[in-house]
């Protein structure tokens, strides 16, 4: 296995100060002769210390490169350890399509509506007699056949199209959508969102000199976001910025990046293991009120 | 003399050839001579403006834009349930519906019977043509459902209530 070192011996020379949350071990450095002055242009990719929980049997974690926002220049500050269960799952394409259509669908309303029969103004009354005009024999002037007439089978009111996926399809195709970014190579992490500057030049291209995508989403751990990074992506389009309870399935898939803080990798891993290995039974979502 | 037609020609595969008989005078060849039109002649006119005719247009470009914020962030805390909060319900994330609908799905007449329970007091007393209409309508289906359609009675299941035990076997001579 991989040796880890103590980061926080290292990094105290850097002047990242968001590196703080990772977790540490407190084992001696080996490397510490290797942290000169400027550290960032001379250090070696570090490797950062994640311990994941529930390890996979078969597979060893997933490494993938840890990046940073602060500076233009694409240096790498360390490897990240990625948990196999959600990042090296096999991907289900059926189970993806069902997210999908469940998130467009259970919250459609079609409010389409053709007036019955009953509802159209009067419906006694022949038009003309039944013999003698030479014209076709009719009963009502709003029949059917008639222009501005009911329609028979129309649609009839606000219909709702609610349903609820069970969970584990949900967490399934979470996983899926999540492996198939990596492995795509369209998910990137990132110590934290603090900007230098406001401008949304600066974020724009840095996403072009490193080939980042026309939209990219950003995940962070917590609603509340550094204002230059919520300035930034308000003024581009195609950048959204989302707390980790609003990462969703059509999201990942609409935008062409995924881009995540390790606060926010460490939310989403700790929230999807804890699903993927408890065996509680599912929770049936209770019915909303029945008073009216 | 026989010549080709001047006639507008149209684009076919046939190999008729149509002629017309002329004679030529002053160096043209012309027809129907003598021949005073009755019908009028000049170009197109203008739209009657007495009559309701107004010109049938093309729908307006609806431009989808996919960037707005309300279109990128869609399906946003479809997820809720499992990233975060746990007691969060998805009827309570459904935001365009009518209250008697939020979380609940069916076929119409469970629709109609729901906005009567939630609605039927208050359409009652404020808006007595709709009340009417809606309960026209529930009568309506249950008197389709119930008597219009003929059932085959051999395939109908025996039907068993709430609080009887189910029946060990299933006789299909069952009526």
């Amino acid at each position: 296995m991989i040796k880890s070192l103590s980061l926080v011996k290292i990094l105290r020379q850097c002047s990242i100060r968001s590196i703080r949350h990772f977790e540490t071990s407190t084992q001696p450095p080996p490397f510490s002769s290797d942290s000169t002055s400027n550290p960032i242009s001379q250090q070696l990719p570090l490797i950062v210390n994640r311990q994941l929980e529930y390890p996979h049997v078969r597979y060893p974690p997933l490494q993938a490169w840890l990046e940073t926002l602060g500076q233009k220049r694409d240096e790498k500050l360390g490897i990240v350890d990625l948990h196999p269960s959600i990042w090296q799952t096999s991907p289900r394409l059926d189970i993806l399509y069902e997210n999908i259509e469940w998130q467009k669908t259970y919250k459609k309303i079609d409010w389409a509506y053709t007036p019955p029969h009953h509802e159209y103004p009067s419906m006694r009354g022949k038009p003309w007699p039944q013999k003698g005009t030479g014209r076709a024999r009719h009963s009502s002037r709003y029949d059917p056949q008639w222009k501005g007439g009911y329609k028979v089978n129309g649609p009839k009111g606000p219909t709702s199209f609610f349903y609820v996926l069970p969970k584990e399809k949900r967490i399934e195709g979470l996983c899926t959508a999540l492996t198939v970014k990596l492995h795509q190579n369209d998910v990137h992490f990132v110590d934290s969102f603090d900007l230098p500057t406001h401008q949304p030049t600066y974020l724009q291209e840095l996403t072009e000199d490193r080939f980042w995508g026309p939209s990219i989403l950003f995940i962070d751990d917590t609603d509340i976001m550094p204002h230059n990074m919520m300035f930034a992506s308000a003024k581009t389009e195609g950048f959204t910025v989302m707390p980790v309870y609003g990462l969703n399935v059509y999201s990942i898939l609409k935008h062409t990046t995924l881009v995540l803080t390790i606060r926010a990798l460490n939310k989403i891993e700790k929230k999807l293991l804890h699903a993927l290995n408890s065996y509680d039974t599912q929770k049936d979502q209770p019915a909303p009120p029945d008073e009216p | 003399m026989f010549i080709q037609s001047c006639l507008p020609k149209t684009i076919s595969n046939s190999h008729l050839i149509i002629s017309v008989r002329t004679f030529k005078r002053f160096g043209e060849y012309v027809k129907s001579y003598g021949y005073q039109p009755k019908h009028y002649q000049g170009g197109y006119l203008p739209r009657a403006s007495h009559l309701k005719d107004p010109p049938d247009y093309l729908p307006p470009f609806i431009d989808p834009k996919d960037w707005t914020l309300e279109a990128a962030t869609f399906g946003q805390n479809d997820y809720i349930d499992i990233l975060g909060d746990e007691n969060v319900e998805h009827w309570q994330l459904v935001r365009n519906a009518p209250f008697w609908l939020r979380g609940f799905q069916g076929n119409e007449l469970q629709h109609l019977l729901r906005r009567l329970k939630f609605q039927g007091k208050y359409l009652e007393e404020n808006q007595p043509q709709r009340y009417s209409d809606l309960i026209t309508r529930i009568r309506f289906l249950m008197f389709k459902i119930n008597f219009k359609h003929y059932k085959r009675p051999w395939l109908m299941r025996p039907t068993v209530g709430p609080n009887e035990p189910l029946p060990d076997y299933y006789d299909p001579r069952s009526s």
